[in-house]
C-alpha cells in the first residue's frame, strides 16, 4: 500500500500493519530530516509532491518490490509540507518469510522510490535563505 | 488550451507553478518546453534537465499534446 500524506507518519502503526504470522522478518526503513548537509546547517524541509503521478510511480515501486522477493506487505509513505529538523519524510515498512529478503526488499524500494517518484525538497537554511534540491544526475 | 505544470525549482523562474498555452493541431511535449523558454530564458537550464509528463503519464519530447491536456515539467527528484 502507497500514501502521500500531509500528516505526521505513524511508524509504529506502519510497522504493526505489515506484521503477520507468515512473516519472519519485518524491516522498518525512515527518513528524517537532517541538520547537516556538506557543512550548511538546515532549519527546515518543504515537500512538494506531483500528487497523481508520484502515486502511480510509488504504486510501481511497490509492484517492482514485490515481483523480485516474497513481499508480504509493504507501506510507503511520503510527507508533503513543512518539516521540522528530525521529522519523518519517508517510510517503508515490510514483511517477508526471512531477513535478508526484508533487508534487501526495503532497500531496493527506498532507492527506487528517491529515483523515479515526482517528489521534491527545499531546503530552509539556518542562515536563511531556500533552495530547491535539483541532484545533477 | 494546454495547461502547464511547472514543479519545485521551475516554479522559481516563471513566478507561477501553471501557465496556460494555446493548443494547435500536432503540438508535441518538445514544442510546449521551447514555448516555456522562450517566454522565460532563464529556465532553460532547468528545463532542459527535466522529464515531461502528460496527465499521469510519463511522455517524451516527440509526443503529441491533445487539446485540453494537463503537462507536467518535472526537475530531478529528491524526495526522501
Amino acid at each position: 500500500m502507497i500514501r502521500i500524506q500531509a500528516e505526521t507518519i505513524d511508524y509504529t502503526a506502519l510497522t504493526e500493519a505489515v506484521r503477520s504470522p507468515q512473516s519472519g522478518a519485518v524491516c522498518l526503513f525512515l527518513g528524517t530530516v537532517r541538520e547537516m548537509t556538506d557543512g550548511k546547517q538546515t532549519a527546515a524541509l518543504t515537500y512538494e509532491a506531483h500528487v497523481t503521478l508520484a502515486a502511480k510511480l510509488m504504486a510501481q515501486v511497490e509492484g517492482e518490490t514485490r515481483s523480485r522477493w516474497p513481499v508480504q506487505e509493504i507501506m510507503l509513505v511520503h510527507r508533503t509540507g513543512h518539516l521540522g529538523l528530525g521529522e519523518i519524510s519517508v517510510a517503508v515498512a515490510i514483511s517477508c518469510p526471512h531477513r535478508h529478503q526484508a533487508f534487501d526488499a526495503c532497500r531496493y524500494a527506498i532507492d527506487r522510490l528517491k529515483e523515479i517518484v515526482p517528489i521534491w525538497k527545499k531546503e530552509h537554511w539556518a542562515t536563511g535563505g531556500t533552495e530547491w534540491v535539483h541532484p545533477d544526475s | 488550451m494546454v495547461r502547464v505544470r511547472l514543479f519545485a525549482g521551475l516554479q522559481e523562474f516563471a513566478k507561477h507553478g501553471e501557465i496556460q498555452l494555446h493548443w494547435r493541431d500536432g503540438m508535441t511535449v518538445g514544442q510546449v518546453r521551447s514555448a516555456i523558454i522562450r517566454e522565460t530564458p532563464t529556465i532553460e537550464p532547468l528545463l532542459t534537465r527535466s522529464k515531461a509528463a502528460v496527465g499521469e503519464e510519463l511522455a517524451e519530447d516527440h509526443m503529441e499534446v491533445p487539446d485540453a491536456a494537463e503537462v507536467s515539467f518535472l526537475p530531478p527528484v529528491s524526495g526522501g
